[in-house]
């Protein structure tokens, strides 16, 4: 391990990488400040930047950006009551109200200070625990594959919004049955290709991830009315003192390590993430809190801020642990990085610590570089990004529009993806309408090929007999697993007597 | 019976998911290959059917739900929850700069090779600027032509990155 590390210093250290993951976290806060755009847009925006670089600054970038984009959506949740991205909403319980006390300093100081922590911490874990599983996933084989991936997928459906569960079944589904379109790679048959010949190679994932997320939901802030807007048009922030006395350090240090430790195995689970992490921090500490303290929630409670903050960065360096180590993403996030690593020609999973150990190891000490950047180099600059909120949305957006159209061109070089971009920005907005959520479409688009081959695979290992799912034990045992998953919300969603639950109506982890 | 998103959603979903088994019936299929356990079409086939059953199952509950809620309370208090539930919340504005933002993405397509890069993308951003209601002429100016020509040197100059010189001027 110590070997791994090196090399993952040697690699995240140098000049060239320190100043992708400083830019990174630069643009992602920016990205993630504005109400609407959230981490995934702001990864899908880097992503034509990263082809030409390599594979291991171009992770590096991508992680600065993301969480950039975690500490930007805290920054807009506090200031102006308008959290950038679902992870941060429960920042906005404490951290507005603080705000509005004048303590918006302070509230902003004791967020970086509370996501640093909570991200480090999980750094930690998840060098000790990366490795370890890389080395047990080494034994998995197809049918292993395949049982794992269903399971992802389903449990990404599982975790989502109450009273959602079908619709992100169907998003799942959609997104798999996108992901069949081109050409066969199997037995090399067209398939829904219409005769198009711009479509016998796929719709790629990066045209996807732009139109589903960065399109529409830069067009869907024309569309939405939003209170934010004229927030954002009277206030112009004051921050104030980023002090905090010793004894609220004191107070706030316990809250912080349980958090972590909480938000890390939350991001760990295949489909939770920061979001759920969040949530759950804050019910677990306002639980833990004496009655006297319990008044003091969601009326600036530092308690209260420190929680979520802390494990929704925990939980986005948690929800690495499968994507490196298993190759399957938890989250929409980490599933877009999927996408641009298998882009690269790199396939994470358990043969990534062998075969490309410098990512593997970067990507976890460019973490810790991350953590830092946003401490030292982004609390100092708030008031200044802060402005970012006071720019021009109708320049914002038109800008946000030529970056997406123009980084999916300049891959393809054809004029034909940006009508599909087009026509799949149309769609991503229907869909949001009607309260679908995105994230479950571009994790089955994504994983839907591996799905189709792991099962063809292990089809053949096994003389086109299905006795795989049960003649295996680790199969076995993980499709159980995925039987409970689907099971349970499923008998929720039988039983519930309301069932108009809807989607936060900010961006997706 | 109330008209609501789930109920939209769920019917959209459930029309797709057959057209897309219709089509997934049409892969074709090497000689010999129908005999093999796992073909180019069985994915599709089984998300199709995925598709049409977990469609009609949230359609389904959807209707109960409703039966049920009609049970329960009086017919005038059943308000159709599709304005309830925020079409109304939604800016009319909006909409309409919505649309000639996709038609302005179409004009882009048709365009960024014909008119090369650099005229291309400046019209698009400008008619961009003016939809969401910019008039200044200044920033129309500043916010398109630098950001335009300092993109194009970056890719072209620096990263030696090929872009459209315009089909028109050649």
């Amino acid at each position: 391990m110590s070997e791994g590390l090196l090399l993952g210093l040697e690699t995240a250290l140098s000049m060239q990488n320190i100043l992708f993951v400083i830019f990174g976290c630069f643009v992602g806060t920016f990205i993630g400040m504005l109400p609407g755009l959230g981490p995934i847009t702001a990864i899908a925006l880097m992503i034509p930047i990263t082809y030409g670089i390599d594979p291991s600054s171009g992770m590096i970038l991508m992680a600065g950006v993301y969480y950039g984009a975690i500490f930007g959506g805290s920054t807009s949740s506090i200031l102006i009551n308008a959290p950038g991205v679902a992870g941060t909403v429960a920042t906005s319980f404490d951290g507005y109200p603080m705000a509005l006390k004048g303590q918006a300093g302070k509230a902003l100081a004791l967020a970086a200070y509370s996501s640093f922590c909570g991200g480090s911490i999980a750094a930690v874990f998840l060098l000790i625990a990366a490795p370890a599983l890389a080395t047990v996933s080494l034994s998995f084989q197809s049918p292993d594959y395949f049982a794992l991936l269903l399971l992802g997928l389903t449990a990404i459906a599982a975790f989502s919004s109450k009273g959602s569960f079908l619709k992100s079944i169907m998003m799942t589904l959609f997104g798999l049955m996108l992901s069949t379109v081109g050409t066969d790679q199997a037995s090399g048959v067209e398939r829904f290709t219409f005769g198009q010949i711009d479509l016998l190679d796929g719709i790629s994932f990066l045209l996807i991830a732009m139109s589903m997320f960065a399109l529409s939901e830069a067009l869907m802030s024309i569309i939405r009315k939003k209170k934010a807007d004229d927030t954002m048009k009277q206030a112009t922030p004051e921050v104030g003192s980023l002090k905090l006395s010793k004894q609220e350090i004191k107070d706030v240090v316990p809250t912080i390590g349980r958090s972590s430790v909480l938000g890390f195995f939350v991001g760990v689970l295949p489909g939770a993430g920061a979001t759920i992490a969040s949530f759950l921090a804050y019910g677990m500490e306002r639980n833990l809190a004496s009655a006297k303290e319990k008044l003091n929630f969601g009326k600036g409670s530092l308690r209260g801020l420190a929680a979520p903050e802390t494990a929704n960065n925990a939980a986005c360096s948690g929800s690495f642990v499968p994507l490196l180590t298993l190759g399957i993403p938890g989250s929409g996030t980490t599933a877009v990085m999927l996408g641009a690593l298998m882009a690269y020609g790199i396939q994470p999973g358990p043969r990534l610590l062998i075969d490309n150990p410098e990512v593997f190891w970067s990507v976890i000490v460019s973490m810790y570089v991350g953590n830092i950047v946003l401490l030292v180099i982004n609390l100092p600059l708030i008031p200044y990004i802060a402005r970012a909120l006071t720019l021009p949305k109708q320049l914002l957006t038109v800008l946000i529009l030529f970056f997406s159209l123009i980084g999916v061109y300049l891959v393809s070089f054809n004029t034909f993806d940006i009508v599909m971009m087009a026509g799949f920005a149309v769609i991503a907005i229907g869909l949001r309408l009607l309260d679908f959520s995105m994230s479950p479409l571009i994790l089955g688009f994504i994983l839907g090929g591996m799905l189709e081959q792991n099962l063809r695979r292990s089809l053949t290992l096994f003389d086109g007999s299905i006795s795989f799912m049960w003649e295996r034990p680790i199969t076995l045992t993980i499709l159980i697993l995925t039987v409970l998953v689907l099971i349970m919300p499923l008998r929720a969603a039988l039983k519930k007597d309301d069932n108009q639950g809807k989607q936060p109506e900010v961006a997706e982890l | 019976m109330t008209i609501s998103k789930d109920k939209i959603g769920a019917l959209i979903f459930f029309i797709f998911s057959t057209c897309y088994g219709y089509y997934a019936f049409q892969i074709p299929l090497y000689p010999g290959e129908e005999y093999e356990v796992f073909t180019s079409q069985s994915m599709p086939k089984l998300y199709a059917i995925l598709g049409m059953s977990v469609a009609a199952l949230a359609l389904l509950l959807s209707v109960i739900e409703d039966i049920k809620h009609n049970k329960n309370t009086l017919s005038d208090s059943n308000v159709n929850s599709a304005n309830q539930n925020g079409v109304a919340f939604f800016d009319k504005k909006g909409w309409t700069q919505c649309a000639a933002l996709i038609g302005l993405m179409l004009y882009y397509a048709l365009t960024l090779e014909f008119l090369g890069f650099i005229l291309s993308t400046i019209s698009f951003l400008i008619i961009g600027y003016l939809i969401l209601g910019e008039r200044k002429p200044k920033t129309l100016f500043f916010a398109s032509v630098p950001v335009v020509i300092v993109f194009w040197a970056i890719m072209t100059q620096l990263l030696g990155i090929y872009l459209s010189a315009g089909d028109l001027w050649s």
